[in-house]
């Protein structure tokens, strides 16, 4: 009789051997064990497959945080004691928690004075995850909804307390840049793309953005960069610009010009990534567009 | 998670044991009410346990209910020696059943105490009576609960 558990969530160059995740996976099974029996307590002798689960993910979700903490990565489960390590990680995510509400509270304070119903709504609901948010048995949830869609959405892979960082980290480097730009500015330029800006679940940002990498590309200084406004004559411009390059060359001038927006508003290292990319992405809409004579969908 | 489940599964045979050592177990009290389980019957009783886990999608690592059903039906008028293993079967499958169907709603000691006293009450003895009865009674308790709970976390709130 096997008395092992496989390890579901090890990535597959983890470099363990199949003596060390058999070795593993006993310790991660005696674990779950005592997970279970703490979670039922004197209340139930039987747990639900379903709920067995979550207290693995959990578990397991709480010992990658005390693992992304330690030299050895991942390969510092083999050795540890994992009870300690799993106590390690519960205190990581609560840091964690502790650290993001205080982010999460700053954000509100300096939010874009736009009333959008989802953008308040979901960083009202983030109040709800601080509650909830159960490092205990249910780490790797996310018991809260998030419905204000970024710019750059975050991935799907990550878990609890990460997704919520990813997020409000994103949220806050958007934040800034809306609040770059006068509110009248900004919320003409919703009004020309949604019937009703203040009920409609789309990014605040991105507009905004995309005008302004436009006249970044065509080496607005910063005061006309400010006003967001792209006449028929930039359009063209623009055209002459894009036209006859490949996704790849339009992607790279695109890069160069967030970047120099950056520069020109000050967003330093990460944010500055997040532009970048977010421009580079814009990059396949720009090819497509040119090709079928219809920029002035992206540049409103 | 799949492969965390079968692994379960197959680590069973050992918890499978330990639930059979129970059973037994319980005859030293047992006895004096005239009930005793022979070494087949703990095993059937611990093998339909691990078949009633299943059907119910639970696990469970230590050996059972059963010896808490066991104290708690042991002086009943309705069970002797004939229908003891039958009874005791049957209200394990129940009782897994129960759980699942509530949500884990009620702990373990609630269902078998609303279980054994419809049985040795309106039930007289009749497990399929007892089995629906207490399950009705169980969504009752448990929703009451949970209202309770919602009107005191309200009251909190205000």
């Amino acid at each position: 009789m096997v008395e092992h558990m496989p390890i579901p969530n090890l990535p597959e160059k983890s470099g363990f051997s199949a003596q060390e995740k058999r070795c593993l996976g006993e310790k991660l099974m005696r674990l779950v064990k005592k997970q279970t029996e703490r979670y039922n307590g004197v209340d139930s002798t039987s747990i639900s497959e379903e709920k067995l689960r979550e207290l693995a993910e959990s578990m397991l979700y709480t010992l990658s945080a005390a693992a992304g903490e330690n030299e050895k990565g991942i390969k510092s489960l083999l050795n540890a004691d994992l009870e300690v390590m799993l106590n390690q990680g519960q205190n990581i995510l609560n840091k964690k928690r502790v650290i993001l509400k205080s982010k999460w509270n700053t954000l509100k304070v300096c939010m874009p004075k736009i009333e959008n119903a989802y953008y308040i709504g979901t960083l009202e609901n983030i109040s709800v995850f601080f509650e909830n948010y159960d490092i205990y048995y249910g780490a790797h949830l996310i018991p809260c909804s998030i419905d204000y869609p970024l710019m750059r959405p975050v991935l799907e892979q990550l878990l609890g307390i990460s997704y919520i960082e990813e997020y409000i980290r994103a949220l806050c480097i958007e934040s800034a840049f809306v609040n770059r730009f006068e509110k009248n500015r900004a919320i003409g330029l919703y009004n020309r793309l949604f019937a009703d800006y203040t009920e409609t679940p789309a990014n605040l940002c991105e507009p905004l953005f995309t005008n302004a990498l436009a006249l970044a590309v065509l080496q607005k200084s910063k005061t006309e960069t400010e006003t967001l406004a792209i006449t028929e004559s930039d359009i063209k411009s623009l055209y002459g610009i894009f036209e006859n390059k490949t996704e790849k060359e339009i992607a790279a001038v695109l890069e160069k010009s967030a970047a120099a927006l950056c520069a020109v508003f000050g967003a330093e290292n990460e944010k500055e990534n997040y532009f970048i990319e977010s421009a580079r992405s814009l990059s396949v809409r720009i090819y497509t567009a040119v090709k079928y004579n219809n920029l002035n969908n992206i540049f409103v | 998670m799949d492969d965390l489940i079968n692994l379960f599964e197959k680590q069973s045979v050992s918890v499978y044991e330990k639930a059979k050592r129970e059973i037994i177990a319980c005859n030293e009290i047992t006895n004096r009410y005239g009930l005793t389980l022979t070494e087949t019957e703990a095993a059937e009783l611990a093998y339909m346990r691990r078949e009633a886990l299943k059907a119910s999608g639970r696990t469970e690592f230590s050996g059972g209910v059963l010896p808490k059903l066991i104290y708690a039906l042991c002086d009943s008028p309705y069970i002797d020696k004939q229908n003891y293993q039958t009874v005791l079967a049957d209200l394990q499958d129940a009782f897994y059943a129960c759980k699942s169907d509530l949500s884990d709603a009620c702990t373990d000691d609630e269902i078998i105490e609303f279980t054994v006293k419809i049985f040795n009450g309106e039930a007289q003895g009749s497990v399929d009576y007892t089995v629906e009865a207490a399950l009705d009674e169980l969504r009752r308790y448990a929703q009451k609960g949970k209202e309770l709970k919602i009107q005191k976390e309200g009251a909190k709130a205000w």
